[in-house]
């Protein structure tokens, strides 16, 4: 037990050390360079001593190996540094950022995950049937649209021509409401992306869902509670999602893990202040230490969510065991 | 026996008719980009008209904001666009298939680092990665489809792997190996057929992703815009105003109905496929 | 059967609950605020921590002041200064300030704060401050109101840099800041106050009520600005009244479709940005100037203009200076068309087509082609680029575009920013802000062989003598004949191809708010926009009227039909007879 605890610690240490230098070096790698939003927008017009001034106060004109060095050790101290672009400490910046975004996208998951899964189970049950077919295509049928067309439409309809939502911002800005009243005011901000998201997002847990299912109900355990006679119902639910589970969760773990890097385009469209949008800015601008951060809580959020689900699959189905060889 | 199979398949997708609309909405977008030198009007880059020209008689979808004809764009387009969604679908959800059998079946080491391989692709940022790709290597068709089939293979690992766990613990899989059945004659008799359905419900959520990506970074401004492709149009469309004004019926409409026509097309004919090739899915489902 | 009937019932129920409660009609809080959707997140808006000169620069000016301020017509006059002198030599400068001039937070503004920031600025880098305050020799403040400037040789343009570009950080707080980049605290004195900022979401700014000027007082009480990155978004939004003005410039194609929106006015004029064809010229045939002569006239550049941006630009003009500069005395050389002489300018450097497949060879023979770089997110250059690539085909020259992200395509045309790192490319679709119209000095940095903005080391001896004669102007005067002339020699020698200068158009709703000017070559989101010659602050128009019901019918039908679709689907399904 030990040793495989051991094996897996040391799996997972080198896979976390990995992405680290990964994060760190690939931005780096990329051509382009920070100053434009280190010394502001007549960056051409700087003189060689302000330049170096400027290269030397954040440590760009020191070696590649140097910089890594101190960029871990300031990790390790949980320092993550200052944003180029922003000046204002990263840490901050994302922790600022962060709950909106889970709030866009952990929402839409949850929605879209219990969409599929209810509609895939429905679809597998009625499999061959019509309703079955006609399930499966409205769902490709919005996976199919490109992210910003859904949105774009959902505002022209549900924003500009019934007034319902408002078009764009995460809550109105001047809005000096409390209580019950921001919070709507919130969920009415967070209805479209949410609907964007969710309509694009449950079609592969509807797939997964729908294929894993048809594979449990072709086996004889199914066929026999039928033959016993139990009702449609406790059949479906009791023995074949459970048996189903595993794809679905780990569709669901996969994508637990993406909700921290936000949903850039979603994010662009109904201008909300997410992670998505802010790490594409950051890229774009060369900000590094932005970069190395957000792209290291992604990577500790995706690592995570995949050992959970690891750890998970025992209590979904108890008949699976991990890291035996067949 | 391969020949067999191919048989049934062919009989399979005649005689259903989803299967046969399926069929038949990629044979015919298939043969459009095949056919596009013949079947489009006017060339993908020659300027044939006036800007931002509605639909009329020369140009069947009116011109674009340099005048170009939007029907050849369209047809032109659907060359990179179908090539990127089926080969980066067909070799993300190969390469995934094979190491999430390889993970699942075998275990232990194996699956270690296969899934630690699959967690760091994962998280690459994909962004970066494009960029310094297109830097290093110039922008072209072959890489992006190369870093999206490159990146896109770890989901369906990760699902087919779960998969797998969940058939290694069945009855007669366990009956199977306890009377000898080698690896290789295990994973091919037993595994494949059991991951088979769900193989081609990621093919298409990867055909269909591929597309979305190409079309996404084009939104993102980090596509290749001299690329003929639907997302391009999409993409001018939108940066042009077409969103806003009424071209969008003409010019939005038509590529972006184009990537839904293909998805429901590799959806119809998965359907029809899954419901077929298992051959022990097919034995008990008839026998329900 | 029963149950399940009751448990859908419910579900239902409860989802048209949830519909409704959230998606009660919106109200828009109808308030004094003006609400300004803004197209990037500009940073902390502090001199030391905004992003763009445009729109950044211009909301740090609404919580900052100057000693000077731009006119209209973009001429510098006197604003926290209440009067000043120059002397006989030029050399030493007498500024009075206003009295009663007030920070947000209460505290005066004197002499000494301008004597703080102008040593301030001169010591922590910042490319724009610190280059504007060079030659200053020393600064006295003989008493709260009044600041000597004596500077190490007469600046004729003094006014305009730095009087009226740097704004005045209150010494009270700076004091200490040692990384200003860090910094966030944006109290000023301009007449609105940075009250809230959330990155990526929103700025807002409440008037400032002791603003000192005696005649312009801050128009509006709050100003939101969300921030909307997306253009379809920005539009659609201040298309349907819920913001107010959009600062990103409306592109040519919807020009129309918002001058006929109900409720949306458009205002246009002359922008002093610029779009340009770089050229490499370090790197041969590039170095000759036949061979960039050829290519200027392969260009058509009123083409370009009427093409992509439909007509809404100026052509540019070959000698690079916009034709209604206020420098520029004489009207500036014209840009020619006349590919038959491109043809024959290249034919006399030898670059012939020996192979008779209509492109040539260069003068060894070999085979020819050139490369335009050009960013990927900028459509109408990217749209430029093809249209470019196709004339120069015409004269024979095999020519190819690549787009690539903007960050690479600056490492490659300009690595770090610093000419003197060499470059690599042919081409490069390029552009500089409205900025470098307005100063004389930059033209210089622009095409002088030692000028830091010479991203395409052009060099050329009779360029040089006549730029450097910008140097020792000595007055304001002297400008006009020396950048005439250097605007000829420019279309002469072209160390660029001046493609044009798009118009600046805004878009913004008249009934929440109608006081925008629109100041030459920069637009109309400016502090002069959001000042109004009145004393008390006066409350903003009530806000738009949400859109008439009328235009909602269509959305309504497309509900109802997707209603019914799902009611089909359904009914089908429950016609089936059960499964066995």
């Amino acid at each position: 037990m030990r040793g495989r605890l051991g094996t897996r610690a040391v799996q997972y240490g080198v896979l976390i050390f990995l992405t680290v230098a990964l994060n760190f070096f690939l931005p780096r790698a990329m051509p382009g360079s920070p100053l434009a939003y280190l010394a502001g927008e007549d960056v051409g017009l700087m003189s060689a001593e302000v330049r170096r001034e400027v290269l030397a106060r954040h440590a760009l004109d020191l070696p590649l190996g140097t910089q890594f060095a101190r960029y871990l050790g300031n990790l390790v101290r949980g320092d993550l540094g200052h944003s180029y672009q922003r000046g204002r400490p990263v840490a901050e910046i994302i922790a600022e950022r962060l709950p909106w975004t889970l709030l866009l996208t952990a929402t839409s998951l949850v929605l879209s995950t219990l969409i599929g899964v209810a509609l895939g189970a429905w679809a597998a049950w009625r499999r061959g049937q019509s309703s079955d077919l006609s399930l499966l295509l409205v769902v490709m049928f919005f996976r199919s649209m490109p992210s910003f067309w859904i949105a774009v439409i959902l505002v022209a309809v549900f924003a500009v021509g019934l007034g319902w939502f408002p078009i764009y911002g995460a809550y109105t800005p001047w809005l000096v409401a409390t209580g019950w009243e921001r919070v709507l005011n919130v969920l009415r901000h967070l209805a479209l992306p949410v609907l964007s998201l969710t309509l694009i997002g449950s079609a592969e847990t509807f797939l997964v869902m729908r294929y894993a299912m048809l594979d449990v109900l072709g086996e004889d355990y199914i066929a026999t509670a039928r033959a016993k006679g139990l009702s449609e119902r406790v059949v479906l639910y009791k023995h074949a999602l459970r048996n189903a589970l595993l794809p679905v969760a780990t569709v669901f773990m996969l994508n637990l893990g993406f909700t921290v890097s936000g949903a850039t385009v979603i994010e662009t469209v109904f201008a909300y202040p997410g992670l998505g949008r802010l790490m594409y800015e950051a890229v774009l601008s060369r900000d590094y230490p932005l970069l190395q951060a957000s792209f290291l809580v992604v990577t500790l959020a995706v690592v995570l969510a995949n050992l959970l689900a690891d750890l998970l699959y025992p209590l979904l189905d108890p008949r699976v065991r991990l890291s035996d060889g067949a | 026996m391969a020949h067999e199979g191919v048989t049934r398949l062919g009989r399979a997708l005649k005689t259903s008719p989803p299967g046969m609309l399926g069929i038949s909405v990629l044979a015919v977008l298939l043969l459009m980009a095949v056919l596009a030198p013949a079947t489009a009007p006017y060339g993908p880059r020659e300027r044939v008209g006036r800007p931002f020209q509605p639909p009329g008689s020369r140009h069947l979808l009116g011109t674009n904001d340099v005048g170009q004809d939007i029907l050849s764009e369209v047809i032109w387009g659907a060359r990179v666009s179908l090539t990127i969604g089926i080969v980066a679908a067909l070799a993300a959800t190969s390469v995934g298939t094979v190491a999430g059998c390889a993970a699942g079946y075998f275990g232990g080491l194996v699956d270690g680092v296969l899934m630690r391989t699959v967690d760091l692709v994962l998280v690459v940022p994909f962004v970066p990665l494009m960029i310094l790709l297109a830097a290093y290597l110039g922008p072209s068709l072959y890489n992006l489809v190369f870093v999206i089939a490159g990146l896109m293979w770890a989901r369906p690992a990760r699902v087919v792997r779960s998969q797998v766990l969940s058939l290694r613990t069945r009855l007669y899989v366990e009956a199977a190996k306890a009377a000898g059945g080698s690896a290789p004659h295990m994973i091919r008799r037993h595994i494949v057929p059991g991951v088979l359905p769900l193989v081609l419900a990621e093919f298409v959520v990867c055909a269909s992703l591929a597309m979305l990506i190409e079309a996404s970074l084009s939104f993102l401004g980090l596509g290749d815009p001299l690329q003929k492709s639907w997302g391009t149009t999409l993409y001018y469309a939108r940066v042009r105003g077409a969103f806003l004004t009424g071209a969008w019926v003409w010019w939005v409409l038509p590529p972006g109905l184009l990537i839904t026509l293909t998805v429901l097309g590799f959806a119809l004919t998965g359907f029809t496929l899954e419901a077929h090739c298992g051959p022990r899915l097919a034995r008990r489902g008839a026998g329900r | 059967m029963v149950r399940t009937t009751t448990g859908r019932a419910g579900i239902l129920l409860l989802a048209s609950v949830t519909v409704l409660v959230v998606a009660a009609p919106v109200v828009t809080a109808a308030g004094t605020e003006l609400r300004i959707g803004t197209h990037t997140d500009e940073g902390p808006l502090t001199p030391y921590g905004y992003t763009f000169g445009y729109p950044g620069l211009q909301l740090v000016r609404l919580t900052y002041d100057s000693l000077f301020i731009m006119d209209r017509e973009r001429r510098p006059v006197p604003w926290l200064v209440r009067e000043y002198e120059v002397s006989e030599d030029g050399k030493r400068w007498t500024l009075r300030l206003h009295e009663g001039i007030k920070f947000h937070d209460g505290s005066d503004l004197t002499s000494a704060d301008v004597k703080f920031t102008y040593t301030y600025m001169t010591r922590h880098a910042h490319a724009v401050w610190q280059r504007a305050l060079r030659g200053i020799e020393a600064i006295e403040t003989p008493d709260p109101f009044t600041v000597e400037v004596r500077l190490a040789a007469p600046q004729p343009l003094f006014a305009l840099r730095p009087l009226a570009e740097v704004p005045i950080l209150p010494a009270h707080i700076w004091e200490g800041v040692t990384d200003p980049r860090a910094f966030t605290d944006a109290t000023g004195s301009g007449p609105y106050r940075l009250a809230e900022y959330r990155p990526g979401h929103f700025y807002r700014f409440e008037a400032h009520p002791d603003y000192f000027h005696p005649e312009w007082k801050p128009a509006v009480g709050t100003i939101v600005m969300p921030i909307i990155p997306d253009a379809t978004t920005l539009f659609t939004a201040l298309r349907a009244g819920q913001v107010d003005m959009a600062t990103r410039v409306v592109p040519p194609e919807l020009v129309e479709e918002l001058r006929q929106a109900p409720g949306v006015a458009v205002q246009r004029g002359p922008s002093f940005v610029s779009t340009l064809l770089q050229i490499n010229a370090e790197r041969e045939p590039f170095d000759r100037v036949e061979f960039r002569r050829a290519l200027a006239l392969a260009v058509d550049v009123q083409n370009l203009v009427d093409t992509i941006q439909l007509g809404y630009a100026t052509a540019g003009g070959p000698g690079f200076v916009h034709p209604m500069s206020a420098w520029l005395l004489l009207p500036g050389p014209e840009a020619q068309y006349d590919p038959d002489r491109a043809r024959s300018l290249l034919e006399g450097i030898g670059f012939t087509d020996r192979t008779g497949d209509g492109l040539r060879e260069d003068p060894a023979g070999m085979p020819f082609k050139q490369t335009i770089l050009v960013y990927a997110d900028r459509a109408d250059r990217v749209r430029a680029a093809e249209i470019l690539a196709e004339a120069f085909r015409a004269i024979g020259l095999r020519t190819e575009v690549k787009a690539m992200e903007a960050g690479t395509v600056d490492s490659l045309v300009w690595p770090e920013f610093d000419v003197t790192k060499g470059r690599d490319y042919d081409l490069a679709m390029w552009g500089w802000s409205a900025g470098i119209q307005e100063n004389p000095l930059s033209l210089r940095e622009l095409v002088h062989s030692q000028g830091s903005l010479n991203i395409g080391a052009f060099s050329d001896p009779e360029v040089d003598q006549v730029a450097d004669r910008l140097l020792v102007a000595t007055g304001i005067a002297d400008f006009g004949p020396v950048v005439s002339e250097l605007a000829r020699l420019v279309a002469d020698r072209v160390p660029f191809v001046t493609l044009w200068y798009p118009d600046g158009i805004y878009a913004y709703r008249p009934e929440a708010y109608d006081g925008w000017v629109y100041v030459k070559g920069l637009g109309i989101l400016d502090k002069l926009s959001l000042v109004t010659r009145r004393v008390e602050v006066p409350e903003a128009a009530p806000v738009a009227e949400p859109p008439p019901a009328r235009q909602r019918g269509w959305a309504w039908l497309l509900l109802a039909a997707a209603a019914g679709a799902a009611v089909v689907l359904f009914g089908l399904r429950r016609a089936r007879p059960a499964r066995p």
